[in-house]
């Protein structure tokens, strides 16, 4: 029995076989319901650990390393968002979107994201001051040149992904209520 | 207000699975083998630890020759 990622649709597309095969959802393990569903939750345990851990991984990293940390943390980065986009292009295939609202951030759980969250990006802001600029002086006393355009950009990034993010939640109440 | 008693939270076994099993004098092995499932599946199910998919539900109540309904009924929530 193959249970489907798609069950809305009866042709997967390319993309849906490559999630399938990164998630091994054709293993003959997960022909039984149950051990589906237990594995499913497990792992979604373990990804939401690994996200934490991986932002205060980041985090001691830049705040210990300074400016040498930043590509170990880019280590950390880098898959942390490739595993975010593909749970998050999963879901949104499924329609099963879901996007946080203000009573997520006063939970207990979204407050220790939150927290991860700032203190990586603290890291990041005191690596990205921390870097030599031109004159080998630390980048917090000269502000430009390409140091400039790495704390913009750190700057930034958040705030694109929060437009983004609304932008897409807006996108996706348009395409519900037209169904 | 009801609840369906495959998924009780008091873990007390609450559905008919192991009586209907025993009726029709099947092992948990075997009655997971030809639902298509794992015995430890049979197991938490019996437990009401696991309430099955619709399609699990049906072909257990095809098995043991049963309906869904004789096997997970629903019950009123017993009153404190």
């Amino acid at each position: 029995m193959s249970h489907a990622i798609t069950p809305d649709s009866n042709k997967p597309t390319r993309t849906e076989n490559a999630l399938r095969w990164v998630g091994d959802l054709d293993h003959p393990f997960y022909d039984d319901e149950r051990n589906r569903f237990v594995w499913y939750e497990a792992s979604a345990i373990s990804f939401q650990f690994l996200l934490v851990a991986n932002f205060v991984s980041m985090g001691l990293i830049l705040w210990i390393g300074g400016a040498s940390g930043l590509p170990y943390a880019l280590a950390f980065f880098v898959p942390t968002v490739a595993a975010s986009i593909i749970v998050e292009s999963s879901v949104k295939q499924r329609r099963a979107m879901y996007w946080p609202g203000r009573e997520d951030f006063t939970r207990s759980r979204g407050i220790t994201a939150i927290a991860a969250t700032v203190f990586w990006l603290s890291g990041a802001c005191r690596a990205v001051l921390d870097l030599p600029s031109d004159d080998g002086q630390p980048f917090a006393s000269f502000i430009g040149g390409a140091q400039e355009g790495l704390f913009v950009g750190l700057l930034a990034g958040p705030i694109g992904a929060i437009v983004a993010l609304t932008l897409a939640r807006r996108k996706q109440n348009r395409t519900d209520s037209e169904l | 207000m009801f609840y369906i008693s495959g998924v009780s939270i008091d873990g007390s076994p609450s559905n008919n699975v192991r009586r209907f099993r025993r009726i029709a004098d099947l092992t948990q092995a075997e009655l997971a083998k030809t639902v298509g499932v794992s015995r430890q599946t049979i197991v938490s199910i019996e437990g009401s630890d696991y309430a099955p998919s619709v399609y699990l539900a049906l072909k257990l109540a095809s098995t043991l020759e049963t309906t869904v309904e004789e096997l997970f009924t629903a019950q009123k929530e017993p009153t404190q």
